[in-house]
């Protein structure tokens, strides 16, 4: 399995002197699984792969999408393939109560927001809706979405190729309390509880013995708000030790962290980490 | 008059070593005239850095006073306003003007839970005080800034505004999403923009691609310059920069645009025009 770092970058893009060389655009991660492409979120990161993949003529294409804040999906209506005859995109998202999963890409990408509506795309575009915990095949890739803890309706992805585990855990609170996304509003206080051991249960089943793990670690343990449904470097070693991972990846940067900050933030929590730990940085390549 | 760059990027942010100079934040001006409220010229990304510097002044207390002038609702134009913290502050009172009668609606459909995580300060209770006007082409003051507005052509089915701002005897124009397909489109921004110090004029397209673009919304920087021969403006400043182009590209998009009558800047976020 291969891996590239698209975007990394939580919440909004950031354009910024501070964020050169860790890199400013929002979340997406170009994975391929022998001859499967795979796309993991399409923050603004999607945009510089969706003119690679165009020129390398990659066209069968499948986006993984965790969830729908605009910073993992801001940069679909700028991926070249959709401009493509030849593209055929599919796009996975776990299953909403209230709206179908084209709708919401649809809202995105209509007048007057958008120059370009989705009924316009040249390529020919599906919508696959997901269950929490179900596996799937994609191609040659074994792929599995848990929900997590954050608002809205979130999923992190497991993906499995010969052997190796690539587990994706973004966006997502991992310890803190419940924060009763959509279709949790209304429960009592156990059911509440229940959801709770469910959704950290999937965490881990995402994590369990992962080659790497990319995880959200937005907040340093001082920013921590319990209502933002984010993470902290030392939650994500905490669920690494839990699931005996071999490497973890620091993901979804806060905004205004600097490259020096996260400089420092690598090199503390290396020394508390039981296994290999670096911050992703746009660019990097990695083979599993 | 003070003019102040936070974005100059068109259709989506491209954070990217090689827009360090230019910027890759999306289209947003700060307008700052004396004895006025903050005047801010649309909200793409580059809002968040303004909103982060006007913190630092009476919109950290909760007592500062903006007026966001929008001239359509592209994403690239609005993507700011959910993360423009003085929003978040109670106290603070922000006005919106936009063309349009569905604007309200449109800014709280960017905020629906399903997009952002941010609280929707659109909602009564919720952060700032918010006003949302529709200004279709008619001209008004704020404070002793006069705002004239025009109805430009950009895309078909989007109405699209082009601001004039006059305070203190000097003028801005700013046209950041304009196409001239006749005559007509021409004399609607030459009359708008007649005379101006300063005008910020689409430049996402050069000559060379502007004819695979046409009928798209998009005029050709050439356009641009005979648009600002033509009205007479003190100084052009080249906007809207594709999300393509590199710095090293404006640089060479800029040295052609020398000979022709006018005087050219390539705008770059961070700078600041004293009229
Ligand atoms: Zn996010
Ligand atoms: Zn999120
Ligand atoms: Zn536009």
């Amino acid at each position: 399995m291969q891996i590239t770092f698209r975007g990394v970058r939580g919440s909004y893009p950031v354009a910024a002197p501070h964020s050169v060389r860790y890199g400013g655009n929002t979340p997406c991660l170009e994975v391929s699984a022998g001859e499967t492409c795979l796309i993991i979120d399409a923050g603004t990161g999607i945009c510089s792969l969706g003119k690679d993949l165009v020129e390398r003529d990659q066209l069968e294409i499948h986006l993984l999408i965790g969830h729908t804040h605009w910073d993992h999906i801001q940069g679909f209506p700028h991926f070249a393939p959709q401009y493509n005859k030849n593209a055929h995109i599919r796009i996975y998202s776990l299953a909403h109560e209230d709206r179908s999963l084209g709708d919401i890409f649809r809202a995105q990408q209509q007048a007057p927001f958008s120059p370009i509506p989705l009924a316009d795309a040249e390529a020919q575009i599906e919508f696959i809706e997901l269950q929490d915990g179900e596996p799937i095949t994609i191609g040659e890739a074994q792929i599995t979405c848990h929900r997590l803890n954050h608002p809205s309706v979130t999923g992190g992805y497991r993906i499995e190729h010969q052997g190796k585990v690539l587990s994706y855990v973004s966006d997502v609170d991992l310890y803190g309390p419940i924060l009763l996304g959509d279709g949790m509003k209304n429960g009592s206080p156990e059911q509440q509880r229940a959801w709770h051991r469910h959704l950290q249960k999937g965490a881990l089943d995402l994590a369990h013995r992962a080659d790497l793990m990319v995880c959200d670690t937005f907040f340093l343990p001082e920013e921590y708000k319990p209502d933002w449904g984010h993470s902290r470097p030392g939650d994500a070693l905490r669920l690494g030790e839990e699931a005996q991972i071999e490497r973890l990846a620091l993901f979804h940067h806060e905004p205004h962290r600097s490259d020096d900050e996260i400089d420092a933030i690598q090199a503390r929590y290396r020394k508390e980490a039981p296994f290999d730990l670096f911050a992703s940085v746009e660019g990097l390549e990695l083979a599993l | 008059m003070k003019v102040k760059l936070w974005g100059t990027r068109a259709q989506v942010p491209t954070p990217h070593p090689n827009t360090q100079i230019h910027g890759g934040n999306t289209v947003c001006l700060e307008v700052q005239v004396e004895g006025t409220h903050t005047l801010i010229l649309d909200a793409g990304m580059g809002l968040h850095w303004l909103g982060n510097d006007l913190l630092k002044g009476d919109f950290g207390r909760g007592q500062g006073r903006a007026h966001i002038l929008l001239t359509h609702v592209h994403w690239d134009h609005i993507q700011g306003i959910p993360f423009f913290i003085p929003m978040l502050i109670p106290g603070n009172h922000v006005t919106i003007y936009g063309p349009d009668t569905a604007l309200p609606s449109q800014l709280r459909t960017q905020m629906d839970t399903i997009f952002c995580p941010v609280p929707n300060f659109f909602l009564e209770g919720i952060g700032a005080d918010v006003v949302v006007e529709d200004v279709e082409a008619s001209d008004f003051s704020i404070g002793t800034a006069k705002i004239k507005t025009a109805l430009i052509n950009h895309q078909a089915g989007i109405t699209c505004l082009g601001f004039r701002i006059e305070a203190n005897g000097r003028s801005i124009a700013y046209l950041p999403d304009v196409e001239y397909l006749q005559e007509a489109h021409r004399q609607q921004v030459i009359d708008l923009i007649a005379g101006v110090d300063l005008l910020f004029h689409d430049a996402m397209l050069t000559s060379e691609e502007y004819p695979k673009h046409r009928g798209r919304g998009h005029c050709s920087i050439d356009d641009g310059i005979d648009i600002a021969v033509r009205a007479k403006v003190g100084r052009l400043v080249l906007f809207s920069h594709h999300p393509d182009r590199s710095d090293t590209e404006i640089d060479t998009i800029l040295a052609a645009c020398s000979g022709n009558g006018v005087a050219v800047d390539a705008g770059r976020e961070g700078t600041e025009y004293a009229l």
